[in-house]
């Protein structure tokens, strides 16, 4: 019943909630432009603040008693306050609300900032690319409330923190905000780095025979450098409070330091991070290798030296940003795992580590692979029977190969002491969850993609036998075919991985003896008293009262 | 053989994968040119695909039935591809490359199927989009001649200049 009476009442002051910043965004919009603030550009003043008056006076009132009805259920005097403040409802209700209002406020943000900058640079033509002219008020007015709603319901968190300990749901589902807010303005920030890079690149050394304007370089700058700006400070001012809470006095430092969203958070950047060197890293071999393996007409341009100059050194500057967050992330991971309470955290560290770069590493080497093989056996089974598509093979032949051996690298990096671990304690590795999931992960990704290659070459196959008019030939299954190769070496070779580990844990358990009964009802109970109480006598006390046949040992 | 092992056999076979597929492509060189009797449908969209690919407009435009030459002019023709080749065909447009497969009947008319790849975008975004397109034929009194408004590949309808 108390569940059902919290998602109205948190539903109901989430909707009420929108009414009421969406009306004060435009009332503070009108009042700007009334002032002559951010370009005045809004017609139809009287409809507008017709409009805010409207969705304030349903919004407020509304919003006002169902907000006091969720409030007033953590008055401490009130038996339930305890069961409100640790309610999950309560939590998903505040991680929504604050990572919307935090998405709102970010994008009116980067708005702002970006008028700001465009101001220096040469003027884009009105909505250039969705751009209007005349934003600014709204961006500042929706930047003011959608901030103040942010910072209320951020202190109304920090207060229910502060009353005491909160754990399950409660806990975490906040905690995705943090850290999800963290990742979001780590991965927009270094995207918008690279973005940086190539538009310095491009004005350094300009694209040959390319016709972008003015206008286009303005626009993607300033949206580059207000994401930017805005997505640092989002950032780190996340990751700060993260930070902070590590250290703070009482049961949050404990609590957070052993959360698994944190780790989560820490995989999540090295993933990303992984991901990213690989890609960047390929893409200025690609460059040096079209002009060496003579794939220039296939791109379309004819290359010169500053082009691929500018490429190799774009690709390359930004993918040192993404090295550096992925080395830090998985420096810190360790760290926090030596000096975790719990002696297989740091297990559990290096586990993740290792599992998740060499998953990045094989997906890339196995695409690489794949396209490889579909190219080889589309040259040598007649896909050369074309009219035009000069150097079409090469330029494939210039994207997959970096992949290939890249992801090659960085699998056989990872893969190999992943094999170490599991030859020095091969019991221990094949009960590992973190490797269990790894490979069912994989052999799940390369299973459905070799059913679905299969799928299309079998669909070929019939429809030649049944003279099916489908046309494409050996063109259209090469690459399937090359998948299908590709991916059934992955599923096989994980595969047997798989089958060794259940094997292993099998004969694990079978070797362990079978535990006594009485360990089965054995329970550790904590006995907190007073400091200048007896602990003894109520210990004696308690053994007194127990039960016949249970004990109490110390 | 132990995991070590058949990591680096793993890893040399990989490497002699790349190895080939380069030397392999590089060897091989270009996609050839298909061949077909001089007077099939088939060589007719060969001819006519050729001729696009020469940029060679009243060549291509020649390769049309008689009764679409009679619905567009000439200048008609060369305008729209014009427009076509600025923006549609490399270097502006994505590479491409064409195989061209046996006529069959279909439903009483000749159709040749031509399947195009196309080659987007770079990196992970590289994709190869590829499509069949069916191209009637009719014979007319000059040999097997392509019966559909074509703009390359593509059925366009030509709007003539008034």
């Amino acid at each position: 019943m108390q569940t059902v009476r919290r998602l109205y009442v948190y539903l109901l002051s989430g909707i009420t909630l929108g009414f009421l910043v969406y009306g004060l965004i435009t009332l503070v919009e009108v009042a700007l432009s009334a002032l002559g603030v951010g370009g005045g550009g809004i017609g139809g003043r009287r409809e507008q603040l017709s409009l805010a008056a409207a969705l304030i006076g349903v919004g407020l009132p509304v919003w006002a008693i169902h907000w006091w009805f969720a409030e007033r259920g953590l008055d401490p005097n009130r038996p339930n306050a305890e069961e409100e403040r640790s309610s999950t409802v309560r939590a998903l209700y505040l991680t929504v609300v604050m990572i919307v209002l935090l998405s709102v406020g970010a994008f009116a943000a980067r708005d702002l900032v970006r008028e700001f900058v465009l101001g220096f640079l040469p003027r884009p033509q009105d909505d250039f690319y969705g751009y209007s002219s005349g934003s600014a008020a709204r961006s500042l007015a929706t930047l003011v409330v959608t901030g103040a709603a942010w910072g209320y319901h951020v202190a109304i968190r920090r207060r229910d923190l502060a009353r005491g300990p909160l754990e399950g749901a409660a806990a975490w589902l906040p905690r995705v905000y943090v850290y999800g807010a963290t990742l979001t303005g780590l991965m927009i920030t270094l995207q918008a780095f690279g973005d940086l890079a190539r538009y310095a690149g491009e004005t350094l050394w300009p694209i040959s025979g390319t016709d972008y304007t003015g206008d286009y370089r303005s626009y993607a700058f300033a949206e580059s450098l207000s994401l930017l700006a805005v997505w640092t400070i989002g950032w780190i001012g996340h990751w700060w409070y993260a930070g902070r809470l590590l250290i703070a006095a009482g049961w949050r430092a404990s609590s957070e330091r052993a959360a698994r969203l944190r780790l989560a958070f820490f995989v999540s950047v090295i993933l990303a991070g992984a991901f990213s060197v690989i890609r960047l890293t390929a893409e200025a071999v690609r460059a040096v290798l079209i002009p060496v393996l003579d794939a220039t007409d296939a791109i379309g341009s004819n290359l010169g030296a500053t082009d691929l100059v500018r490429a190799v050194a774009v690709a390359l500057v930004s993918a040192v940003p993404w090295a550096v967050a992925w080395w830090l992330h998985q420096r810190w991971m360790h760290e926090e795992a030596l000096e975790a309470d719990d002696p297989s955290r740091e297990a559990v560290a290096a586990r993740l580590d290792l599992h998740s770069v060499a998953l990045v590493g094989l997906a890339f080497a196995a695409v690489g692979t794949g396209w490889l093989v579909g190219l080889l056996i589309d040259v040598a089974l007649g896909g050369s029977r074309t009219v035009g598509g000069s150097g079409f093979w090469r330029a494939e032949l210039a994207n997959f190969v970096p992949f290939t051996l890249i992801g090659l690298g960085v699998w056989v990096w990872r893969w190999w002491p992943i094999q170490a671990r599991h030859q020095a304690d091969p019991a221990a590795e094949a009960a590992s969850t973190i490797r269990r999931s790894f490979l069912l992960v994989i052999l799940a990704a390369s299973v459905i993609t070799s059913l679905g290659s299969l799928a299309y070459v079998l669909y070929r196959l019939f429809g030649s036998l049944l003279g099916a008019n489908i046309g494409g030939g050996i063109l259209e299954l090469s690459m399937p075919l090359g998948a299908l190769v590709a991916a059934g070496a992955v599923a096989l070779y994980h595969g047997l991985a798989l089958r060794r580990d259940l094997a292993l844990r099998a004969a694990s358990e079978a070797e362990q003896p079978a535990r006594p009964v009485e360990e089965r009802s054995r329970r550790s109970l904590v006995l907190i008293g007073p400091p200048d109480g007896d602990s003894d006598a109520a210990l004696g006390a308690l053994r007194e009262a127990l039960p016949p046949g249970f004990t109490l040992d110390e | 053989m132990s995991s070590n092992r058949s990591l680096l056999a793993i890893v040399a076979g990989i490497l002699t994968l790349v190895a080939v597929t380069v030397v392999v492509v590089l060897v091989a060189g270009d996609p050839k040119p298909q061949e077909f009797p001089p007077d099939s449908a088939e060589a007719a969209v060969q001819g006519y695909i050729g001729a696009w690919n020469e940029r060679d407009i009243p060549t291509a435009y020649a390769f049309l039935s008689e009764r679409v030459r009679a619905s567009t002019s000439l200048g008609d023709y060369q305008r729209a591809a014009d427009d076509f080749l600025a923006y549609q065909m490399p270097p502006n447009g994505p590479q491409r490359r064409v195989s061209i497969g046996d006529a069959s009947n279909d439903a009483g008319h000749v159709v040749v199927p031509v399947t195009v790849e196309e080659l987007y975008g770079d990196g992970l975004n590289q994709t190869v989009n590829r499509s069949t397109r069916f191209v009637p034929m009719v014979r007319d009194s000059d040999g097997w001649r392509i019966d559909e408004s074509l703009i390359w590949l593509d059925p366009t309808y030509i709007d003539p200049v008034k």
